[in-house]
């Protein structure tokens, strides 16, 4: 069967709360930021652009103004030489003047021609043709071009044409001065006679047309801006790349550019990148255009370069911060994370500490309730393991091994039938003794005078039993008889000295039993002279088997031994040194406790 | 399961925002087309040389399209190689993004071509092609066609009975070389054809007598093709001396002079080349990155014929008479 695809499996499963908040956050910022930067560029690209359609507008109207000045000045001289009189007088179809007078006139309306021209530096020059075939131009001698008559001129054409209203021509070479060549805007107008109807002849005043172009080049729009002039018909006057126009390598939106109306703006975006043309009619029937590009307006550049500054630094901010507060957020989890992992290890002394009462203090606290309880759980479970086992000792140490009564019973006999009666009253009194201080059950400890009353009584007994085996000594301190012991501590390992130590030794053997404060606690000790044992005796010791049913040997080593530490502590205990044919001491070590 | 389609999304979010600022960072400094620099190694930095001139103002015109920053250079004389060897070295010392050369006739200009070529930099060739070596991107003046052009405007002048005799410069000239083929072609296929080829060394002089001889034949050429500036201005004045104007004058490239000529009907038609879009054109392919897939590494500019008739036109007067003033 195939395996089911799981869809959206992560790349990474995110494992950390840490990491998730940080995704999160992030995400949340990142995507913030990100609206943000789009909506202000959006809106500060709105506004450079009206900003910059609004400055190339006032270019465009200046130019447009300096363009009117000039055509205004060249009308302003057209009119001054309609209404010249040596100018009418001088090309009148039914003239007074006759060929021998025109000299001087032809001196004095050059002169007026040349004066204009000398306070104008903009004007190429000033010419009249009269219809009477008579003409004058700023200069001294006028040479005409023989291959361009006047009359075939486009300017002449269209002054005839246009009666008596101005006309302005595209830039063109102004080429009927003999051998001069020169590229001019010409206003040229008819002349009426003094009638006012007819008219005598045409007037034309040639402006420089690098004082337009000069113009022109001087406007700044940017690095790839420029001005461009069309007429009404929407044939090209001027334009920085005229050339390339007529060779179709460059298109422009003239179309466009007839239908905007004066003043008003549009943009263009095609493969010549986004611009705006700027449209303004002048009174003269010519439209100049203003073109800007987009990303040359020096607003435009600065607004991209700090938004995406802004933005940069947004973003590093933002997962700077991301990542903090992930850290700062999910601190007081980790803690509790460290907290339960200690828990894990065994550790119930630990406490989470709760600062607030959120969600995670809440946690905290219960967290706390709940080690708290095993805690108590875990100290009851062993202090009833502890009381059973100390209850089941008791038990123990309460039985009389019942050979010892019945060898005891049996030697009182013997003795009874010898008729040695003191020795009797003796064995049977130190009986009762051991009898009594073995009963006093109600206690488990019981001061080191008694229990030393109890062993003195115990090897009483022995001694009258193993009369010729056994030997031996009781050395207790007299301070510390005061204090308190287990009860029946001793005897069990008297028992075992005598039993395994001296009873099979073929002399006579020696049993001490000490007792003595050292370095603060108080130390018994029961050493016998007899068989010893080797290291893997005293293992077994340790470490009895299994007992078999029915053969309770009484208490063992490693019994006593735990008794001791369950009642005082580890720090106290029993420890046997022994050594083959040598003897063996076991020393007992408990603390001294008062009364 | 639903955690994970949580991390997942806002892992995919976080991509998607670091994708949004690498390109943003991209648009921005891509759009602005980086700091492209252009050398422009002209033939002639003269600025009586109205050709060249016009070629500079093309130049300046497409890196100012472009945005892009130009310097535009050339020796005094046009056929000043060391110079133009130095202004090419020059130039791959610059770095420029690229460089535009029009080369001398030289083999030291194409090694210095070829030298910056090796060093990674874009090369467009304008004018005329390298004398040595593979041609780079090239704009280049179709002589040829614009010797075609002059044949069959001889052909038109004569109704298609030209009986052309040419005047050249110089044999070994690859200019006029280009030009004489382009003429022979264009009147080859019509009755009379080319009857006389001369050079005159670049002399007006030499021209002006070439001229009085062909006119002193008993059985003159209809048509005289002069295929640089000096052969037509000596010819012309042959023509004018002799005031004897049967025979047609066909010229190249435009001067006052010639311009003059035309206008006075001395000369019949000029060949004019567009140097402005030349320039216009090389530095424009030399700021492309590469060419697009299967586009021709060498293009032409045209050349148009010019007569009295229609030497006014908007279009053509531009050509002629150029305007200092004014960017083209």
């Amino acid at each position: 069967m195939l395996r089911k695809f799981r869809p959206f499996l992560p790349i990474f499963p995110l494992k950390s709360i840490q990491a998730s908040i940080a995704v999160a956050f992030s995400s949340l910022i990142l995507l913030t930021i990100a609206a943000t930067t789009f909506f202000s560029y959006r809106l500060s690209a709105g506004a450079v652009r009206h900003n910059s359609e609004n400055y190339i507008e006032e270019v465009i109207k200046q130019v447009n103004t300096n363009i009117q000045s000039y055509v205004d000045n060249m009308e302003n001289i057209s009119l001054l030489a309609l209404t010249n009189k040596d100018v009418k007088y001088y090309i009148s179809s039914n003239s007074f003047i006759t060929d021998e007078e025109r000299r001087p006139y032809e001196k004095r309306i050059s002169d007026l021609f040349q004066s204009i021209l000398y306070t104008r530096k903009d004007i190429a020059s000033i010419m009249v043709f009269g219809y009477n075939g008579r003409y004058v131009s700023d200069r001294r001698i006028t040479t005409l071009n023989p291959n361009a008559p006047p009359k075939e001129q486009s300017w002449y054409i269209g002054a005839r044409q246009a009666g008596g209203k101005s006309v302005i021509s595209a830039p063109h070479v102004q080429n009927i001065i003999k051998d001069e060549y020169r590229w001019v805007v010409s206003l040229s107008r008819e002349l009426k006679n003094t009638d006012g109807i007819t008219a005598d002849g045409i007037f034309l005043v040639d402006l420089n047309l690098s004082v337009v172009s000069d113009l022109l080049r001087r406007i700044d729009i940017g690095k790839k801006g420029y001005v461009f002039i069309v007429d009404r018909e929407g044939d090209i006057v001027y334009h920085p790349q005229q050339q390339l126009i007529y060779s179709s390598l460059r298109t422009e939106r003239i179309a466009d550019v007839l239908r905007a109306p004066s003043g008003t703006s549009f943009a263009v975006d095609d493969e010549d990148g986004k611009r705006f043309y700027s449209v303004q009619d002048t009174n003269f029937g010519w439209k100049i255009v203003g073109v800007a590009y987009a990303g040359d307006l020096i607003g435009y550049k600065e607004t991209l370069r700090n938004s995406l500054l802004i933005s940069l630094i947004g973003i590093a901010v933002a997962l700077l911060l991301s990542v903090a507060l992930s850290h700062r957020l999910s601190r007081p989890i980790r803690n509790l994370q460290r907290n339960m992992r200690l828990v894990e290890k065994g550790n119930f002394e630990v406490k989470a500490p709760v600062r607030q009462m959120d969600e995670i203090g809440q946690l905290s606290r219960t967290f706390n309730m709940m080690v708290g309880q095993i805690k108590n759980l875990m100290s009851e479970a062993i202090s009833t393991q502890e009381n059973k086992r100390k209850s089941e000792l008791a038990l123990l140490q309460s039985q009389i091994n019942p050979h010892f009564l019945y060898n005891t019973l049996d030697s009182i006999v013997w003795m009874a039938e010898q008729k040695q009666h003191e020795q009797v009253v003796l064995m049977t009194s130190a009986l009762a003794r051991l009898f009594r201080a073995s009963i006093a059950k109600d206690q488990e400890l019981v001061t080191i005078s008694v229990e030393q009353e109890h062993i003195r009584s115990y090897m009483l007994i022995q001694k009258m039993r193993y009369a010729n085996q056994l030997e031996y000594r009781i050395e207790f301190e007299e301070g510390i008889l005061k204090y308190k012991t287990l009860k029946i501590l001793l005897q069990p390992f008297v028992e075992n000295a005598i039993y395994h130590g001296i009873r099979s030794l073929p002399e006579k053997g020696t049993i001490v039993i000490s007792g003595r404060e050292q370095d603060g606690a108080i130390v018994f000790e029961v050493e016998d002279d007899g068989v010893g044992m080797t290291a893997e005796t005293i293992e077994k010791i340790w470490n009895p088997a299994p007992v078999e049913a029915g053969f309770a040997k009484g208490i063992g080593v490693g019994n006593a031994h735990e008794r001791i530490r369950l009642f005082f502590g580890p720090a106290y205990g029993i420890f046997i040194k022994s050594e083959p044919y040598e003897g063996t001491r076991v020393t007992i070590k408990i603390p001294k406790v008062e009364n | 399961m639903r955690n994970h389609k949580y991390a997942w999304a806002l892992t995919l979010l976080l991509a998607a925002a670091a994708l949004c600022a690498g390109l943003y960072i991209k648009i921005y400094y891509f759009a602005e087309g980086g700091d492209r620099s252009v050398s422009v190694v002209l033939k002639s930095s003269s600025v009586r040389s109205n050709f060249w001139q016009a070629v500079s103002a093309g130049a300046a015109a497409a890196a100012k399209e472009s945005g892009a920053t130009i310097d535009i250079q050339g020796p005094l004389e046009e056929t000043d190689a060391d110079t133009q060897v130095r202004l090419l070295q020059d130039a791959l010392a610059a770095r420029r993004s690229s460089v535009v050369v029009a080369p001398v006739d030289d083999p030291r200009v194409s090694e210095a071509v070829q030298a910056i070529r090796k060093a990674g930099i874009r090369v467009v060739v304008i004018d005329m092609p390298l004398q040595s070596g593979t041609a780079p991107v090239s704009v280049l003046n179709d002589h040829r066609e614009a010797g075609r052009q002059a044949g069959q405007t001889a052909a038109d002048l004569t109704d298609g009975r030209p009986n052309v005799a040419i005047v050249s410069d110089f044999e070994r000239s690859r200019v006029s070389g280009e030009r004489e083929a382009g003429v022979r072609e264009a009147v080859n296929g019509y009755p009379g054809g080319v009857t006389e080829i001369y050079y005159c060394e670049d002399s007006e002089d030499k021209a002006y007598e070439i001229m009085k001889a062909v006119l002193a034949m008993p059985e003159p050429p209809s048509v005289v093709v002069a295929l640089n500036e000096t052969a037509a201005l000596g010819a012309a004045r042959a023509i004018i001396e002799a005031g004897d104007q049967r025979i047609k004058l066909i010229g190249f490239d435009s001067s006052v002079y010639e311009i003059r000529l035309l206008e006075d009907g001395v000369m019949s038609a000029l060949i004019v080349q567009k140097p402005f879009n030349m320039g216009y054109l090389g530095v424009k392919a030399a700021l492309k990155r590469a060419e697009p897939r299967g586009a021709s590494r060498v293009s032409y500019t045209d050349s148009v014929v010019v007569t009295k008739s229609n030497m006014y036109a908007p279009e053509n007067q531009k050509l002629l008479f150029p305007f200092d003033g004014d960017g083209s």
